[in-house]
């Protein structure tokens, strides 16, 4: 037999290999494409586990299974949906995360070789998603509740005091000794400003909207230095400016930023604060760069604008959040720019 | 008056407490509330003293003579809505023994923050918003016994000490508490002078040193 005789033979094995792989390959891409399909849909569905639960049959039915089973307790209640018919081999699967709980049946025909690979990992890639969205949805709801809470803590304190305060004033005009009159008007007088300018900050935390609309020109010098006043925080400015803003969101965007000065000097009263701002003026921007030259580097430079972190855990953490919110929306840009080894510096551009 | 501060001040032959004299010292974040605070007390009497931080409240109670009552808010910056700037407040004025009576008047949670207040060592606990007429009784009431234990110290050499004690610690962490806390009173009293406090504690100057050392008490603890 010369080896010539084997070439038929050889032609045939290579063939079968390259028959084989295309379709392995053909099969191997449906499968990917069913993955991507899930993958897609509970995208599509906002990784909503019982909206999921419920149109998963599509792609799985696609991908072979002869039936799907479910039966999920979803914080108390109970939801359950059947879909096709009971196959010979059955993947069970239960999945738990705190309130929720998931029992899963995949109904499917007697697979041989490849195919039950190919179906192990469409069976596992949804059950990873399923997982998933479990946890997606304990966390969004324990972040919910976390920051309702942190939230009315910090109004409650603010409310707390308005109501002792306006208890107290009307306690002394309904029953002021006599002779002591002039004295509760005076006391009064002094007062009452600070009340409304309390009032209306805590007003201007519970309403991001404000009167965002009204906008004007504002003296910036004049606004940076009022806001200073409250804070007690002293202040030196070069530059000056007239943005066409709103004046309400302009306080609360220095306001906001100052605080995060207070709370710093606060904590540590033997540094020093003191806030060198510079105004500049160019083409169609006004930058403002505030920097507390005795300040100290950034270690947390990421996470200066997260909403609800607090450096110290001890504060809300919306003030930068929300200030950046306002100076977007005024159309300008607020960033913190972090030098080595230097004082974090806030540069607010607003349009002129 | 109140009803226990007119039998106190008679019969006994003791001078009538100055209470309505007395300085209070408002330690609130809030500069409205405070103004507010301030007019009330005014109106009825008292001398009031302000600080908006546990910092300025302890510059208030070393450069003033005489505080007899403080009122406190549990929430001062920096930490303005937890009790933590409060309770080290608290803490502060016991372990320098100033002897001010706390009245905490404070928006925390209730049940916990009065629970923690006490424990660290305040006299009495109002919620806000509180009635002025509340307020001023709780004022009057501590400073009735600031003056009472002032009279106590000065005429029959009483020391009144508060100590927290866990039973299980037994007897010796009490008696160290005590024996520091004395020791502490008495060297303010004498304005840090050891001869003076070692005659009026009844020990050995040594014995005085060994308890200086011992709590590492320096004078300007005292």
């Amino acid at each position: 037999m010369t080896i010539a005789s084997l070439y038929p033979y050889f032609i045939l094995i290579g063939l079968s290999i390259i028959l084989a792989t295309s379709l392995l390959l053909i099969q191997a891409r449906s499968r990917v494409e069913i993955t991507n399909d899930l993958v897609k849909l509970n995208q599509s569905l906002n990784f909503d586990l019982p909206d999921f639960l419920r149109h998963l049959w599509g792609p799985m039915k696609k991908a072979g299974f002869k039936g799907v089973s479910w039966h999920l307790n979803w914080f108390g209640s109970s939801l359950s949906f059947d879909e096709g018919r009971v196959g010979e081999v059955v993947v069970e699967r239960v999945l738990e995360v705190q309130d929720i709980k998931l029992t899963i049946k995949l109904y499917d025909g007697k697979r041989r070789f490849e195919q039950r690979y190919f179906s192990t990992v469409i069976s596992e890639s949804l059950f990873l998603l399923l997982y998933t969205d479990m946890w997606v949805k304990l966390g969004t709801v324990q972040g919910a509740f976390a920051q309702t809470a942190k939230m009315s803590v910090f109004l409650q304190h603010d409310m707390k005091n308005i109501v002792q305060l306006v208890s107290l004033m009307t306690e002394q005009l309904e029953s002021a000794p006599e002779g002591s009159e002039e004295k509760i008007i005076s006391g009064l007088k002094t007062v009452m400003p600070t009340l409304r300018d309390r009032s209306e900050r805590f007003l201007g935390s519970l309403s991001r909207q404000g009167n965002a609309q009204t906008t004007e020109r504002v003296d910036l010098k004049e606004a940076l230095r009022k806001t200073a006043e409250i804070h007690e925080l002293s202040l030196s400015v070069e530059g000056e400016g007239m943005p066409q803003v709103n004046q309400r969101a302009l306080d609360s965007i220095f306001d906001n930023i100052f605080g995060n000065y207070v709370d710093q000097n606060r904590r540590h009263p033997e540094e020093p604060v003191t806030i060198n701002i510079n105004i500049e003026e160019c083409d169609e921007v006004l930058t403002i760069t505030i920097i507390n030259k005795f300040g100290k580097p950034c270690l947390w430079p990421e996470r200066l604008f997260e909403p609800f972190w607090s450096e110290k855990g001890d504060g809300l953490g919306i003030g930068l959040y929300h200030a950046r919110q306002l100076v977007t929306e005024a159309g300008g840009t607020l960033t913190a720019i972090t030098p080595e080894n230097a004082p974090l510096k806030f540069v607010v551009a607003l349009p002129r | 008056m109140l009803a226990d501060e007119k039998n106190n001040s008679e019969g006994s032959g003791v001078e009538k407490p100055a209470v309505e004299k007395s300085t209070v010292l408002l330690v609130e974040d809030d500069p409205a509330l405070r103004l507010m605070l301030r007019s009330v007390l005014e109106i009825h009497g008292f001398n009031v003293e302000e600080a908006d931080s546990k910092s300025s409240a302890e510059q208030v109670l070393s450069s003033v003579d005489d505080i007899a009552a403080m009122i406190l808010d549990l929430g001062l910056p920096p930490s303005a809505h937890t009790t933590a700037e409060g309770l080290a407040t608290i803490k502060l004025v016991g372990d320098k023994m100033h002897g001010a009576k706390i009245v905490v008047l404070t928006g925390q949670d209730e049940e916990s923050s009065a629970l923690a207040a006490i424990k660290a060592g305040a006299f009495d606990f109002l919620a806000k918003p509180s009635k002025s007429e509340d307020i001023l009784s709780a004022v009057k009431r501590a400073v009735l016994f600031y003056r009472k234990e002032q009279y106590l110290s000065k005429e029959e050499g009483l020391t009144r000490l508060q100590i927290n004690a866990k039973v299980a610690d037994g007897l010796k962490a009490v008696r160290e508490e005590a024996e520091e806390k004395l020791v502490r009173q008495v060297l303010k009293d004498t304005e840090f002078n050891v001869y003076q406090s070692a005659a009026k504690l009844g020990l050995k100057r040594e014995s005085v040193y060994y308890f200086l050392k011992k709590f590492g008490i320096k004078r300007d603890d005292s």
